[in-house]
């Protein structure tokens, strides 16, 4: 399910005294199966952006349109564009509210009207993704760690079994290791699936790891493009807004003049310049 | 300045485990201590006791020499050590950024005069003079925590204990509180105890605490924790990027120190290598 905005500019409180610009003429095109990552600092649009991915929000101008939807269309059927595209929020945990984990994914399913069989499948098949256990499926929310309470309600997104999956800050919050389960729990789901993963973050070293194409904001425009790699290279533009790009990549840029992202990669390089003592 | 022993704590008697046991933890006046540990290893729970939020359940935690079960001294304890939490919107009360700073003194009762200086004070020092008559709710994340600090330091305390100021930030905010809690540090003396996930903001104090399962696991300078970088994986925490490059180096038979925290000592490091290498070609 292809992704595309076309202009797409955004105002918040349009008319009133706290009007302010949030999307300035933005254009994007987000192919099927891509892991996609969108970086900025807080206030460059990010949030807003993605928020019009299933029509939560209507642009002021441009269009957005989703597999063969038009999402400003009058007509437009968001009702099932909300099913395809999974929108998962910052501190989504903040929204699980059944009582039991099972119960929590499986809001989403019940109220589409599916059998209880067929939510039931959808249910653990949801929990598997995301590698939760059976046993914590009959916990109470409130009862399992900050890691496992992201997972579940990531789970319960899945659960519509959209086809596009969305997540603004998804390790927010999170320590080292519940980031690294977050992060190598998407990878991991993509590549089973072939899902379509929309990454939203503030840009920190493990995204150059974990997404095939980056798109930088800031003030509401898209500023550059590309793999991480290309992106991470102009790491001092990236710093002139806010952003910060992986230590490593200064300091292989500063030694070897030579652009790589990931921590491996900066030990191939190394390695092949120092060579094997 | 605040002093644990024996400390002891779990939130009910239902719960078999202890959330924390047997701490022993001495902070001494002007230190900026870096408390890390995974999701659940008591750290949150651990700063609670520092002002008197929570009390041991064994043990005993003394804040300027004060034992914390001590109710008449409450508020010399409150003022003395001043919290900072998470999330920035929970803890800015008042419509106007001078009114928030205010609250707490003239909660303590401090003439208004004195009040008036304080908080402009305060202001200052987080950088945030300009944003006096601001609406909090309009400020971002990096700002309004540096509005909540000032609001600690216009009851003048000696210590300030932050649980994971920065994980709502972005790489601004983060930069801006970090900066703010050196300053105060060096500059003020105050001392600094910081709960944190990030390795890099823990490298900018001069002490490093880890926490495991609710017990003291490593306590050093931060040169000396991260370069156990097997350990401190063993324990689900992560080490800066730098110094995790630096151990997988040595690894693979590179002599590099592994005790490298940034981007110039490893620059340094590797050039050294560099000069070294062709040095013995030429020869």
């Amino acid at each position: 399910m292809v992704i595309r905005a076309e202009n797409l500019s955004y105002t918040y409180s349009e008319g009133g005294p706290f009007e302010r610009a949030a999307l300035n003429d933005v254009s994007m095109t987000i192919k099927d199966g891509e892991f996609v990552g969108i970086i900025g600092h807080t206030g460059s649009g990010k949030s807003t952006l993605v928020q019009h991915f299933n029509g939560l929000l209507q642009p002021v101008s441009g269009r957005v349109i989703v597999g063969d939807i038009d999402l400003s269309a009058k007509k437009a059927d968001l009702k099932t564009v909300r099913t395809k595209v999974g929108l998962v929020f910052q501190y989504p945990e903040h929204q699980l509210f059944e009582e039991t984990v099972r119960r929590d994914i499986a809001f989403a399913p019940v109220n589409m009207g599916f059998s209880p069989v067929e939510v039931n499948e959808r249910v653990e098949r949801a929990a598997r993704l995301v590698g939760l256990s059976e046993e914590i499926l009959d916990k109470s929310p409130f009862e399992i760690s900050g890691g496992q309470k992201r997972r579940a309600a990531i789970a319960g997104v899945l659960a519509m079994d959209p086809e596009v999956l969305v997540l603004d800050e998804p390790t927010a919050g999170l320590d080292p290791h519940g980031r690294k389960e977050i992060l190598a729990g998407l990878l991991k789901l993509h590549r089973e699936t072939g899902i379509t993963v929309i990454l939203v973050s503030h840009g920190m070293e493990d995204i150059a790891d974990t997404v095939q194409r980056l798109y930088v904001m800031n003030m509401g425009r898209i500023v550059m493009e590309g793999t991480p790699l290309e992106v991470y290279a102009r790491y001092e533009e990236l710093e002139e807004i806010g952003l910060t790009a992986p230590p490593v990549t200064k300091l292989i840029k500063r030694l070897y003049g030579a652009d790589i992202c990931t921590l491996s990669q900066a030990k191939e390089y190394i390695l092949g310049v120092i060579g094997r003592a | 300045m605040i002093k644990t022993e024996n400390l002891s704590f779990k939130y009910n008697n239902e719960q078999e485990s202890l959330v924390l046991e047997d701490i022993n933890l001495t902070i001494e006046k002007g230190e900026f201590v870096a408390i890390i540990g995974h999701n659940g290893s008591g750290k949150s729970t651990l700063v609670k006791h520092f002002n008197a939020i929570l009390l041991p359940e064994g043990g005993t935690v003394y804040v300027k020499g004060i034992d914390t079960r001590d109710e008449s001294r409450l508020y010399d304890i409150r003022q003395a050590v001043g919290m900072v939490f998470q999330n920035p919107d929970n803890q800015l009360v008042a419509t106007i950024v001078e009114d928030d700073v205010a609250f707490a003194p003239e909660n303590l009762g401090v003439a208004p005069s004195e009040i008036r200086k304080r908080v402009d004070r305060s202001l200052e020092t987080v950088g945030m003079s300009e944003y006096t008559h601001h609406a909090p709710h309009l400020l971002s994340g990096g700002q309004k925590q540096r509005v909540a600090i000032a609001g600690i330091l216009a009851m003048k305390p000696d210590c300030i204990v932050l649980d994971e100021p920065t994980a709502m930030l972005d790489p601004i905010g983060r930069r801006e509180v970090i900066q703010t809690l050196l300053k105060l540090n060096s500059e003020e003396g105050i001392t600094i105890v910081l709960v944190t996930h990030n390795m890099d903001e823990a490298v900018s104090a001069e002490r490093v605490v880890v926490l495991s399962e609710g017990g003291v696991e490593m306590d050093g300078k931060p040169r000396e924790i991260f370069c156990q970088v097997e350990r401190l994986k063993a324990l689900g925490l992560a080490v800066p990027q730098i110094t995790e490059l630096m151990y997988e180096l040595s690894r693979e038979g590179i002599n590099v120190p592994c005790d490298i925290l940034t981007v110039d000592e490893a620059y340094n490091a590797l050039s050294q290598i560099e000069n070294y290498n062709k040095g013995l070609k030429r020869s």
